[in-house]
């Protein structure tokens, strides 16, 4: 493609293009490899432009016209120039790979990067890696090692329509083909269950209970949406007045327009009356008691009526039920302990208030049980099994004010303590405390138009600078910049195509005439 | 070669006009055989570079050519191989008594022994456009002239 020109590490290194070679054909994410004498060398481009040999040709340009005139002139007098910024290198010799510490030298050739280049670095399909996509224009496959990825936090950002919804998809496939976890989605959009459909509503695609039908179990909130869809749920979920505590309702503040006095009150009302704070709350309000009973606890009376209505409006969520019969955390325990991962739809309650509690609110008492298993567990065989948790609209509980209030925040910020990490989609990663982004181990960027939104995700990244201009040059669709924890180096994937048959049949899935005609083969082998 | 000319013998003699009644040049020489001692050509030559046995160099040797030495147009074979590198260019647009057209002859004269006549010609724009990086006019005209 060309040679190393000047540079430095830090800023990257500059690449005359060799003639032949057009700027158009180049692209910032590109993947480039550099041949030095011992060590190889690879990078990212960040960017192009142009260069002449000498700034007269800007005044007396050729004529570019005469075909003969321009093959002379392009890449000699005036040629193409690329920022590749170095990361990895290879030593040839010791077969090792390690981070970029140095630049090649001056006039090294510069290639594009091949598939053993990328298996190289990336790795091949195993156990642990699952295929992603293929690096910006290359043919070739790239993996991505789930064990690692599971091993911290992640998120997936980008603007509605990037393609995050097929990604998380895919990735949730990998993870519970290659059992390198247990899921627990809260899906508010009621997409990651059974199937859904495209942007455009035209297809509809299968999700993780069609693929996985003995490995996934659907939780849902809304009986009758389910059932409308013709679906039948594993387990409805109620939640009893007693399962809400104090932190369950200040984090819906916001949704529930509360001030700070009542935020207050709630948590001195529910130690006051114990585990079933809610229900005897309720109760003293129905019986029109509030002013008797502020008096009683001293609390302001009319702040107390506010509190009274505030939460009152929590009675109109039919899930939300005086007592339960089962509760819905032992149902997930046991079967995220076995292995099944759990998709929760919430149907008809998309809204904020429903999300936010219930998702918190399960959440909290999960996240306690792992924590407690984790602790007894002496060896690593003991402790439980990865679990990721989806969260998908995830400004809505990590935002700055409430990040250091839910439990997700906790999760974020803890790590991989007690094997519980958040898989964040959201498309308003602005919205999302710094100190929470800074944490994701593996972030995956689609298309974001809002700069600020640009910035959050490359937050506590090495060469941001960098990164923003391949950030946002990315296509609109199905293309994403990986970086962090997961990957060696950053890179842009243009991601796989979800949806064709073959590609369900990578996860197993067998159409039903197919389905049957293996099974009918089974029992023949069986009997023979 | 650059600068060729065809001069009278005698310096101040001017040569006249003749042949009005004949019908091609070579009747005027037929008719006026003394023409031929009269008249006489003359050429420059710079030198671009030299060989000692079959090693050749594109630089100037460390002698100039000896008076009387015979000249001899180079042959297809010495053509090529002396065209195999075009480090002799430098030679060539730095003399001050070549001007662009001389350049672009000699390159369009060494592409015409070259199988690959316009990767030839492309191969010494580009050289070219190295060494007159600062004089983008005299390369655009160099450029112009020697176009395949």
């Amino acid at each position: 493609m060309g040679v190393v020109t000047s540079g430095s590490l830090s800023k990257g290194v500059e690449v005359k293009l060799d003639g032949r070679v057009s700027t158009e054909e180049m692209a910032v994410g590109r993947f480039v490899s550099i041949e030095g004498k011992k060590k190889r060398f690879f990078g990212l481009v960040t960017d192009v432009s142009l260069g002449a040999i000498d700034a007269r040709m800007a005044t007396n340009p050729p004529d570019m016209s005469d075909p003969f005139i321009a093959e002379v002139v392009l890449g000699s007098a005036a040629y193409g120039v690329l920022k590749v910024l170095p990361k990895l290198v290879w030593d040839v010799g010791t077969g090792q790979m390690q981070p970029a510490k140095t630049v090649p030298q001056p006039f090294q050739v510069v290639l594009e990067a091949t598939q053993q280049d990328i298996d190289l670095i990336f790795g091949q399909e195993d156990e642990k890696r699952l295929v992603i996509g293929n690096p910006l224009d290359m043919e070739v496959k790239l993996c991505l090692n789930l064990e690692e990825f599971v091993s911290l936090s992640s998120g997936v950002f980008g603007r509605t329509g990037t393609g995050k919804t097929f990604f998380t998809h895919h990735l949730l496939n990998g993870l519970i083909q290659k059992s390198k976890a247990v899921n627990l989605v809260f899906d508010m959009h009621s997409e990651y269950g059974w199937s859904w459909r495209g942007q455009h509503g035209r297809q509809e695609y299968k999700a993780l209970r069609q693929l996985f039908p003995s490995r996934v179990a659907v939780f849902a909130l809304d009986e009758e949406n389910a059932r409308r869809r013709g679906l039948t749920p594993d387990f409805i979920v109620r939640i009893g007045y007693d399962q809400v505590e104090a932190p369950d309702i200040e984090i819906l503040r916001d949704t529930l327009n509360m001030n700070e006095l009542q935020v207050d009150a709630v948590h001195r009302v529910s130690h006051r009356l114990g585990k079933r704070w809610l229900s005897s709350f309720f109760e003293v309000g129905d019986r029109g008691e509030i002013a008797e009973r502020s008096k009683e606890w001293g609390e302001n009376e009319q702040n107390l009526g506010a509190l009274y209505r505030r939460l009152d409006t929590l009675r109109r969520l039919p899930f939300l039920t005086p007592e339960v019969s089962e509760d819905a955390v032992d149902r997930i325990m046991h079967y995220l302990k076995s292995g099944v991962s759990v998709v929760l739809e919430f149907g008809r309650y998309r809204d904020y208030t429903s999300y936010i509690l219930v998702a918190n609110l399960l959440t909290r008492r999960i996240y306690d049980q792992y924590r407690e298993q984790t602790e007894q567990a002496r060896d690593d065989a003991g402790r439980p099994q990865p679990l990721v948790i989806t969260l998908e609209e995830a400004h809505k509980f990590l935002s700055p004010e409430l990040a250091r209030q839910t439990i997700f925040g906790t999760i974020a910020r803890e790590m991989r303590k007690y094997n519980v990490t958040l898989l964040v989609v959201d498309q308003r990663p602005s919205g999302i405390d710094p100190e929470v982004l800074s944490q994701l181990g593996t972030r995956i960027a689609f298309r974001l138009d809002n700069a600020e939104d640009i910035d959050a995700v490359l937050s506590g990244a090495e060469d941001r600078s960098e990164l923003r201009t391949v950030l946002s040059r990315l296509e609109t669709r199905q293309q994403a910049l990986v970086f962090g924890h997961s990957v060696r180096m950053p890179v842009v994937v243009e991601v796989e195509a979800y949806g064709a048959t073959d590609y369900y049949r990578r996860f197993g899935f067998l159409e039903p005439a197919e389905a049957k005609r293996q099974v009918d083969k089974d029992i023949e082998d069986l009997f023979k | 070669m650059y600068v060729a000319g065809t001069v009278p013998s005698e310096p101040g003699r001017r040569p006249i006009a003749r042949g009005r009644d004949e019908a091609s040049e070579e009747d005027v020489y037929r008719q006026h055989p003394q023409l031929a001692q009269l008249l006489r050509t003359e050429f420059n030559s710079l030198v671009v570079g030299h060989s000692n046995g079959d090693v050749v160099y594109h630089y100037l040797p460390p002698m100039p050519p000896r008076i009387h030495a015979f000249v001899y147009l180079c042959d297809r074979e010495q053509a090529q191989r002396f065209s195999q590198s075009l480090d002799f260019l430098n030679l060539l647009v730095k003399a001050p008594q070549s001007g662009d057209e001389v350049v672009a002859a000699s390159l369009r004269f060494l592409a015409s022994f070259n199988e690959d006549n316009r990767g030839f010609l492309v191969s010494a724009g580009r050289e070219l456009s190295r060494l007159l990086a600062g004089e983008p006019q005299r390369l655009n005209a160099i450029l112009r002239r020697m176009r395949p």
